[in-house]
């Protein structure tokens, strides 16, 4: 091109004696900025040139007649037009350059502003929308699991609005957040659990499914210190940039689609039927002395009249849902805008669990002139989630426990059955999702207003507001039959609770930016900014009951009232300035400095203001002479990259001492302390350096990234810090600990077919090695991460290892439980060694992850199967100890428990039987390998050909059918090897206790393009 | 727009500091809440709060001593730590040995925190300021107590009591301060809980009817000079008490149980009190529910002994044994009444080797609310003693006392799981791990 283009400018300079016409424009990019160095020349003729600084060219004395003009230009889509060229004729023609979709040449969403691809020299992933369609997934979060190397994904939970746990890179926190900053359209918005889901019905939900994920244009990852410093004390955990879809200029386009499907859990526990659970319970009364004659009942249960309940099968279901959408979008030169509306209903395989969505969105953007771009997007979402109580909360976590398969769902006369736990509830898991109705309405509002001003073709203002607000309504019904609440008459009760909680966030940025060409292909580019947020929690609850109660009744009735609270919490402010440079010499050597001050209302007053920083250099190696007659090797860049960024999940208020009210003694007004203070409270520090390497091979037929880093952690929050208790203070959170970590990250993109109409097939692979250690917790020996210390941080050892006595098989003599003490002795497991025996076992996070995607394409078919893989993590069953040879504890057991040990020489991972033993202990006898395969998803698409679209009156008709989580492969026996009973703790992974499974999905679907 | 940014830029310049700090309005910085005596007062009233709390006497510190004594044999139970402590298998992990440790400390260093600022602001209501005082080192004192008496052997079990007891606590503790304090005798401990009640009681109010009153002070001495065998001075403190005549028995065995909110009954010596929108006794009335006291075997021991009042009203249900002193959800903690005044006078008597008669005059008394015949006929003092043991476990069963009463007798305790002596450790809460970690002083209990 480059040789042509030489040859081009000597002719035009010696053969000025034809000339007759003229010709002259500006090419410009899709911003609307002047693109440099484009090729311009008649088709057919010698006549060419190539543009100037401000993207002008002109060509001059061209041939008459018929010609056509070629603008051409590396990474943008060769564009021609024909023109008629008259003698002395003067014509104007302006060119807007398309960026091609090769991969290199995205324009890539960074912070405060947009990238080429290929400039970039930190670490970055983008995903495509095409990506995250027609997944049922009602949590974007969800949908990108296994999508991007370094970027580890769990749901947690297959329940309605559950919420996912993203792992960027790993963690290099303890106890202060690892989840990753989500930014939506410029504007950092909230992504924690404000609900009491997990308190009250044992699974984390999210506010991100308030957000339509049909509204997503595209997904960023910001994953190294160099993408994320510009985030400050916020982006140590990396960021995710989703940015949402607007308007286009062109004609306009109305999208629509339709999807349903139904859901079951993604695997089906076994547990004991009736007369199991009674011959077990009979070799346990003989193996403890007691004559077989004397047993008659169970529980009050007589033997000759026991049920048999397969309590799942009572709570569990066939989920269905139903999901529409339909968006509107068109543009002109002048204003675009997009509007599109979506509503979805669901219930989930739980019986009772029920979500519904409805949002809106509309995007204007508007440009009176050249300079000036000014848009506003508005969304809004509103969900009903009806609960269901999982795992410890009771409805399917009792129903896979508690509740004993000789147990009826209903006595005779029809009501439910009540069973005795120590008279302090009612339980029955079918009543519970029957009677129970527990709600939460959720109302965002999200609003982003941008003015854009080129003050001089090189500076640009930009200010952003963005405004974030969550409403969330929850109600917690309790009718009278379920509970044991009475008033001082006898009298039975019913509870009514009201919880709002109305969150506000206001974010402020403005920047300037600064581009200049220097010389021919040099640029500069300087960013500064200014940012504030605020963001206000104001909450209420109320508490009443009252025998009359039902759900709608109103809570401020005096005659009810109970118990009322309100005020604000969760209230943070942030005042920030950063600054971004970055220098291009010749697009071939890259330089980025960026740098961010964060002060932050969180922060001790000793430490009010954090201070970051990174730099990163890029060196497009294949454009250098030497690779230039090379074949195959068609891109490399090699990249590196060092900073610094901070944590600042650290919660609002740790840093001073407080007294908190509602402390009351009979009627009069108590406070009583929290905590001590801690004024040198601060973000934690992570500093990383990251090497990488971008290449394409043969044509870019093989794209892909590999990428090193090394990340070390300091003034690691430990929230909860222990205190020795006899001071009357249990814990305080205070900056103690240092945490390293390393890992690699692979991603690779091969095009294996790629000829226009025969069979397409492309390849999409990532994986990711990752480990990290503690290295330092000051003064705290060691963190334990659950209330039996199953999880830990320890110096030396991995981030939350699972600290157990470890299993030593089941004494084929005796029947008993044998572990190692720590001399490596086998001795019966109890109470006492199975808490000073204990040593490291394993780690909840996987030696390495990832996903491959197939995707292939034959005319208007489309096939694609997505498998998502995790290797090396480890599952403790907290529930297992009570349910896998452990009568004595009431519980109904694992099918596995059969295999009891009977007699002498036995071999099994079952003790003997027993209904007295204390065998309620913890050993790595419940510590599982969680690894797994999962066919994440798998889909079938058909394209209806033009000629049928048009006679529609139609561009595009598309429809499918999918299945998600339709099959795993695991060693792991529980629900579903994802599972986390904690929420996003960085310490808690990987531990279950009685959490519910992920959903297997089958979805079909139409989208239908006019 | 560019004025909201002008507005922001004027912020940040001149008023950073205050953008960035951010209280919660529900919360109260310690400052404030230690700036006047009304503050002290709040903390004063979480004090009692605290109390309530279900590891302390809203719960567990009753419910629990009674599932390791034998009054209560529970069937396995659905909590990793109740059904610990019903096998007497427990480990310094224990939620409930944990919970105790904790809250009682807490309410000790709050206790602390009061003392502390009091002399700064006790010229502003020197009347309430000396309420205060009194009412803060009564609980400083009851909690030390309480706590010797669950993580140590209990006093008698080493000549003179020096065997390890609890860490003392008279100063508040910060982040740093107080971390590291060391276990300090039985005796020790005894005689700190013996000065604060002493110096309590000059400045607790008279009347009977108080939230805590001298008497309540008085009565605790008895307590801890009885759980010590000094049972000259228990006598001399049980003489002030029912001589002061501020205090009688209830007509009903039951009436005790059914009091609620700013009532006193005639018997109450010290209570908890518990208004209905409070239930703060919802842990001690859930886990001592007639339903939650498994009827069939438990105490069946305890309720052949009984033959009056007490084992209908209070004690069985058509016949079987089915406890009622918690039936009412309402109700107050009653942590000292009179009954327990006179059976431990009777003790005392006994043990000082008063006459028969006088002996059976304070016992009596017991049986014949109950309506039961006097016993005009028991002798000598051995027999003296078990017919005041079997009254004593009648009268206090289930209110936590027989615990405390059997190790305080050296006496064995048969119970569903095994037998066990009175100082066999598996009787003594371990030190919580927590504890253990933090404390570089701290010395675990035997068998832990």
């Amino acid at each position: 091109m480059r040789k042509l283009l030489l040859i081009n400018l000597l002719f035009i300079n010696s053969i000025l004696s034809f000339a007759q016409g003229n010709i002259d424009g500006t090419v410009i990019d899709e911003n609307g900025e002047p693109l440099i160095g484009v090729t311009v020349f008649i088709n057919k003729t010698t006549f060419g040139t190539t543009t100037d600084l401000n993207g002008y060219y002109k060509l001059t004395n061209l041939p008459n007649g018929d010609q056509t003009i070629k603008f051409s230009f590396i990474g943008y889509i060769t564009q021609e037009q024909n023109i008629k060229i008259e003698s002395n004729s003067y014509i104007n023609l302006n060119m807007t350059m398309k960026s091609d979709n090769l991969l290199l040449d995205q324009v890539v969403v960074v912070g405060y502003g947009t990238q080429i691809k290929r400039e970039i020299s930190s670490s970055i992933v983008s995903v495509k929308t095409e990506e995250l369609e027609n997944k049922p997934n009602n949590n974007i979060a969800s949908s990108l699991q296994g999508k991007a190397a370094g970027v580890q994904i769990t749901t947690d939970n297959g329940m309605a609005g559950g919420s996912a746990s993203i792992r960027i890179r790993g963690v290099n926190t303890l106890s202060g957040g690892a989840e990753p900053l989500y930014v939506i359209d410029g504007v950092p918005i909230l992504n924690d659990d404000i609900s009491e889901s997990a308190s009250r019905f044992g699974y984390n939900t999210s506010p991100l499914t308030l957000i339509n994920p049909n509204d997503i244009e595209d997904i960023t990852i910001l994953k190294d210190a160099s993408a994320t410093a510009i985030y400050g004390a916020r982006g140590a955990n990396g960021v995710i940039l989703i940015t949402t879809k607007s308007g286009v200029e062109g004609k306009s386009k109305i999208n629509f689609s339709y999807n349903t499907g139904i859901s079951t859990e993604t695997n089906r526990l076994e547990l004991l039927n009736a007369n199991q659970y009674v011959d077990l319970y009979k070799q346990a009364w003989v193996n403890d002395g007691n004559n077989i004659n004397d047993l008659t009942h169970i529980n009050n249960i007589h033997l000759d009249s026991i049920a048999n309940t397969d309590w799942l099968d009572e709570v569990l279901q066939t989920g269905s849902f139903h999901d529409v959408n339909l968006s509107y979008s068109r543009g002109n030169k002048k204003i675009n805008y997009y509007l599109s509306g979506s509503f979805k209903k669901e219930s989930t395989f739980m019986k009772g669990n029920e979500f519904q969505r409805g949002t809106l969105k509309g995007v204007i953007n508007y440009m009176p002139n050249k300079k000036t771009d000014i848009s506003t997007n508005i969304s809004f979402g509103r969900t009903d989630n009806k609960y269901a109580k999982t795992g410890s909360a009771g409805g399917l976590g009792r129903a896979q426990s508690e509740a004993l398969p000789i147990y009826p769902v209903y006595n005779p006369d029809g009501s439910y059955y009540w069973w005795d736990n120590g008279g302090l509830q009612n339980l029955n898991p079918v009543a519970e999702a029957e009677l129970l109705d527990n709600r939460n309405k959720s109302y965002r509002y999200l609003n982003n207003t941008k003015v854009k001003y080129d003050i001089t073709n090189n500076l640009t203002f930009k200010n952003e507001f963005g405004v974030d607000i969550i409403n969330q309504y929850e109600r917690f019904f309790t009718p009278k039959e379920i509970t044991i609440k009475e008033d001082s008459n006898g009298v039975s009760l019913s509870t009514l609770e009201n919880r709002e909680i109305k969150y506000t966030t206001l974010n402020l940025n403005s920047t300037l930016n600064y581009i200049r060409k220097i010389k021919t292909n040099n640029e500069l580019s300087v960013l500064a900014g200014f940012s504030t947020q605020n963001s206000k929690e104001d909450y209420k609850y109320e508490r009443v009951s009252g025998p009359t109660l039902t759900f709608d009744s109103n809570t401020s009735d005096a005659q009810y009232q109970e118990y009322s609270i309100q005020g604000r919490g969760q209230e943070y402010a942030i005042l920030s300035f950063f600054s971004r440079l970055n220098y291009n010499i010749k697009k071939k050597y890259l330089f980025q400095l960026s740098y961010r001050t964060d002060g932050s209302s969180r922060f001790g007053n000793d430490n009010k203001y954090g201070h970051f920083g990174a730099v990163s250099f890029g060196w497009i190696v294949s454009d250098e002479k030497f690779l230039n007659d090379n074949k195959w090797l068609s891109f490399l860049k090699l990249r590196s990259s060092a900073g610094s960024r901070g944590n600042d999940n650290i919660g609002n208020f740790n840093q001073y001492s407080f007294f908190s009210g509602n402390q009351n003694y009979a009627g009069s007004y108590g406070i009583g302390p929290d905590n001590p203070s801690v004024s040198n409270l601060k973000w934690e520090t992570v500093i990383t350096s990251d090497v990488g390497l971008d290449f394409g091979i043969l044509e870019n037929k093989i794209e892909g990234t590999f990428e090193y880093y090394y990340t070390k952690s300091s003034d690691v929050l430990v929230a909860n810090s222990p205190l020795s208790p006899s001071s009357g203070y249990t814990n305080v959170t205070r900056n103690l600990g240092k945490v390293k970590s390393s890992g690699f990250d692979i991603q690779i993109t091969t095009h294996n077919l790629s000829k226009k109409n025969k069979l397409k097939w492309k390849t999409d692979f990532n994986i990711s090695k990752y480990k990290n250690e503690v290295l330092d917790l000051g003064d705290a020996k060691e963190i334990s991460g659950t209330n039996f210390g199953e999880n830990r941080a320890i110096v030396g050892q991995p981030v939350g290892v699972f600290f157990l006595a470890e299993f030593a098989g089941i004494d084929p003599t005796t029947g008993d439980e044998l572990i190692y003490d720590l001399q490596g002795n086998k001795v019966v497991l109890n109470a006492t060694n199975s808490i000073s025996e204990r040593k490291v076992m394993g780690k909840p996070y996987p030696d390495f992850y990832g996903g491959i995607n197939n995707t292939f394409e034959y005319k208007n078919f489309g096939l694609e199967f997505f498998f998502v893989f995790s290797q090396g993590q480890k599952i403790y069953d907290d529930h297992g100890k009570r349910q896998l040879g452990n009568m004595g504890f009431g519980w109904n057991q694992d099918i596995r428990t059969l295999d009891y040990w009977q007699t002498n020489g036995d071999e099994t991972n079952v003790p003997n039987l027993s209904l007295t033993e204390n065998r309620d202990l913890n050993s790595s006898r419940h510590l599982h390998d969680a690894s797994y395969i999962r066919l994440r998803n798998l889909s079938v698409s058909y394209s209806f050909s033009e000629k049928f679209c048009d006679k529609l009156k139609v561009e595009k008709i598309k429809i499918f059918i999918a299945s998600q989580n339709l099959a795993v492969w695991t060693k792991y026996k529980g629900w579903d090897p994802e599972v986390n009973r904690e929420g996003s703790g960085a310490i808690t992974q990987g531990v279950s206790y009685l959490t519910p499974p992920q959903s297997k999905v089958f979805t079909t679907g139409i989208n239908i393009t006019l | 727009m560019k004025k909201n940014l002008y507005i922001i830029l004027i912020v940040m310049l001149f008023g950073c500091e205050k953008y960035l700090e951010k209280i919660p309005d529900y919360k109260f910085p310690s400052e404030l809440a230690t700036s006047n005596l009304d503050s002290l007062e709040s903390i004063t009233n979480g004090i009692f709060n605290q109390l309530q709390s279900g590891n302390l006497f809203g719960g567990g510190l009753i419910a629990n001593s009674e599932l390791l004594s034998d009054n209560w044999d529970a069937p396995p139970i659905s909590s990793f730590s109740l059904n610990q402590l019903r096998t007497r298998d427990l480990n310094a992990y224990n939620g409930e040995v944990n919970g105790l440790w904790n809250d009682a400390y807490r309410a000790i260093n709050m206790s602390n925190i009061v003392l502390h600022y009091l002399p700064v602001h006790e010229n502003q209501d020197i009347t309430k300021a000396t309420l205060i005082r009194g009412e803060c080192l009564f609980v400083r004192a009851i909690c030390h107590f309480e706590l010797v008496r669950m993580f140590a052997q209990p006093a008698g079990y080493s000549a003179n009591n020096n065997h390890l007891g609890i860490p003392i606590k008279l100063t508040k503790s910060s982040a740093t301060e107080g971390q590291n304090t060391i276990r300090s005798s039985v005796d020790d401990v005894y005689n700190q809980v013996i000065q604060d009640l002493k110096e309590a009681i000059a400045f607790l109010p008279e009347t009977k009817d108080s939230r805590v009153s001298k008497w309540a002070a008085i009565a605790y001495l008895t307590k801890v000079y009885f759980q010590k065998q000094d049972y000259a001075n228990t006598l001399l403190y049980c003489d002030e008490i029912i001589n002061s005549g501020n205090f009688s028995l209830n007509t009903n065995v039951d009436e005790i149980y059914s009091v609620s909110g700013w009532n006193f009954s005639a018997e109450t010596i010290f209570q908890l009190i518990n208004l209905p929108e409070d239930m703060n006794n919802g842990v001690l009335t859930g886990r001592l529910k007639s339903t939650s006291v498994a009827y069939n075997n438990p105490f069946d021991s305890l309720v052949s002994l009984m033959n009056d009042e007490r084992k209908v009203k209070l004690y069985t249900f058509l016949g079987v044994p089915y406890l009622k002193k918690y039936s009412n959800t309402a109700m107050n903690i009653t942590i000292i009444r009179l009954a327990e005044i006179y059976l431990t006078r009777a003790e005392c008597k006994a043990m000082l080797n008063y006459a028969d008669i006088e002996v059976r005059e304070d016992y009596n008394i017991i049986k014949s609310r109950a309506n039961n015949f006097s016993d005009n006929s028991t002798t000598g003092q051995l027999n003296l003693l078990n017919a005041i043991h079997t009254e004593r476990w009648i009268e206090l069963g289930f209110e936590g006392d027989r615990f405390h009463d059997l190790k305080r007798r050296k006496a064995k305790f048969y119970t569903s799981i095994g037998n066990f002596e009175w100082d066999d450790p598996k009787l003594v809460y371990p030190i919580p791990q927590q504890e253990m970690d933090m404390n570089n002083n701290m010395i675990q209990n035997e068998g832990y």
